[in-house]
């Protein structure tokens, strides 16, 4: 079953679409990442989701309910980190948990919540003295008061620093094995691809590409990338790369000392080295690298635009 | 729900700086005021005249203060972020617009009500006889104005998008 379901939703603030012709599920028990650009539209579908913002056409429901008439009923089941929101600078860390508790009729005791996070230390202490991780920190317990069933997290580890993302990944996949379905944005590929069990690619408004992170580098035909010095590149060098079985794109470097391959894994490295040699080109050195995924996550970007792969 | 928001705000507020102060200036209005009145021999107008002088003071303090608390109920949790717990969790609007009415409306009457309790306990203390015919209308009407003496404080309306919410939580005080 669908937790989440948003079909045909379009979000207009005045010519401006910020979500264009949206339909997506998340489906019971799954970590779906939302992956896109800073102004993509992640957070304008969180806001849809949430009733903080109401759809200028389509529908969105939650449970099965309309997001917005049940929204109480929606948001008393669903744990919530909103992007950009502030703590309250003149209440504890143990407070605001107090606060999240009894709104939402759980019974958890705000301090076992504070030690999931890390936080058990700072209980005491007023949250406007608190780091920039550790409001995060404390964000994310308030989010996981009363044992939600969705858990809707918008760039939940920015701000965190490497320790705080290694707890945050645990304590999501804690929440999934509990039964919880979540939904969260991110602009961390490496994220995304260590946490989520599927991603969809927004841009512009737009929903460009849905799937498993391999399944979306496979379709952009990311591959690694390999360097081979050479003395001098002949003419028809490049030609004879590219037929290469494994090879998807060769080019000359800038400084024309070096061709550059991009192939896959395994005998197609080798058999490009070997049209290298047997071209005349003179093998200096060579090496491979895997791909960057910011250079990656580009790709995926970019090839999910023109509706298919590139090479 | 809004009876938690309600409480949440009130414990905000009474960690605010400007809300103590506030209170620690209304109640030094109220005993200065009366012990202006002690220095001088009682007569038959002091009750009225305390009561004059304290209405005088209070007219001009108690909108201010809550002028004052009720843009920090709405306009600073929006400026700062917090809405967006507030309306992450389960509470409608209704429930934030009634508990931040009720909770700010404590830390604005409970001076209200404090100052005037010291008033009466002084007048006890110095023989001053208390008609209560006269303060019980005095108290309730810093606490909820009659039509008849409520005016109107701002000129032009606030922005917009709080104008409903501000006038609401604050037209009680004046």
């Amino acid at each position: 079953m669908a937790v989440v379901e948003f079909d045909g939703v379009e979000k207009r603030f005045g010519t401006v679409a910020a979500v264009e012709d949206l339909s997506l599920a998340v489906e019971e028990g799954e970590i779906y990442g939302f992956l896109g650009p800073n102004g993509a539209g992640k957070t304008t579908t969180f806001n849809l989701l949430l009733d903080f913002v109401e759809p200028s056409r389509g529908s969105v429901s939650v449970f099965g309910r309309d997001a917005s008439t049940e929204s109480t009923y929606v948001r008393h089941r669903t744990g919530v980190l909103a992007e950009d929101y502030g703590v309250y600078a003149r209440l504890s860390g143990r407070e605001h948990l107090r606060f999240a508790i009894r709104t939402k009729d759980a019974a958890d005791d705000p301090d076992d919540v504070l030690e999931r996070v890390g936080l058990r230390d700072a209980a005491d202490r007023r949250a406007g003295s608190y780091s920039k991780g550790m409001r995060q920190r404390l964000a994310i317990a308030m989010a996981l008061v009363g044992a939600p069933d969705l858990l809707v997290l918008d760039e939940p580890s920015s701000g965190l620093d490497p320790n705080g993302g290694v707890l945050f990944r645990r304590l999501i996949r804690e929440e999934r094995d509990r039964g919880a379905t979540v939904f969260l944005s991110s602009h961390l590929l490496e994220e995304v691809q260590a946490l989520c069990d599927r991603v969809g690619i927004l841009s512009n408004g737009r929903l460009l590409a849905e799937g498993t992170v391999d399944e979306l580098l496979d379709r952009a035909t990311v591959r690694p990338k390999m360097t081979i010095e050479v003395d001098q590149v002949p003419d028809d060098l490049l030609t004879a790369l590219r037929e290469v079985e494994g090879v998807f794109a060769a080019r000359v470097r800038e400084d024309s000392t070096a061709v550059e391959v991009r192939c896959d894994d395994g005998p197609s490295k080798f058999r490009a080295l070997s049209a290298v040699v047997e071209s005349g080109a003179g093998l200096v050195d060579f090496e491979t690298a895997a791909v960057p995924l910011n250079e990656a996550f580009q790709r995926i970007t970019e090839a999910a635009a023109q509706g298919g792969s590139r090479d | 729900m809004w009876n938690d928001v309600a409480w949440k705000d009130f414990r905000d507020a009474l960690r605010s700086r400007f809300v103590v102060g506030a209170s620690v200036l209304l109640v030094a209005l109220s005993l200065g005021t009366l012990s202006l009145e002690l220095v001088r021999d009682t007569t038959p107008e002091t009750p009225t005249r305390l009561l004059f002088l304290l209405g005088g003071a209070f007219s001009w303090a108690v909108p201010i203060i809550a002028l004052v608390t009720t843009y920090g109920a709405i306009l600073h949790e929006r400026n700062s972020g917090s809405l967006r717990f507030l309306l992450g969790l389960p509470n409608s609007r209704r429930d934030i617009v009634v508990g931040k009415f009720l909770g700010r409306s404590g830390t604005v009457v409970i001076p209200i009500v404090g100052s005037v309790v010291i008033v009466l306990a002084g007048m006890v203390v110095a023989g001053i006889p208390i008609l209560l015919s006269t303060y019980l209308p005095f108290l309730s009407e810093s606490v909820w104005p009659s039509r008849r003496s409520r005016r109107p404080v701002l000129g032009p309306s606030p922005p917009r998008s709080v104008s409903t919410s501000c006038s609401g939580s604050s037209g009680g005080f004046y």
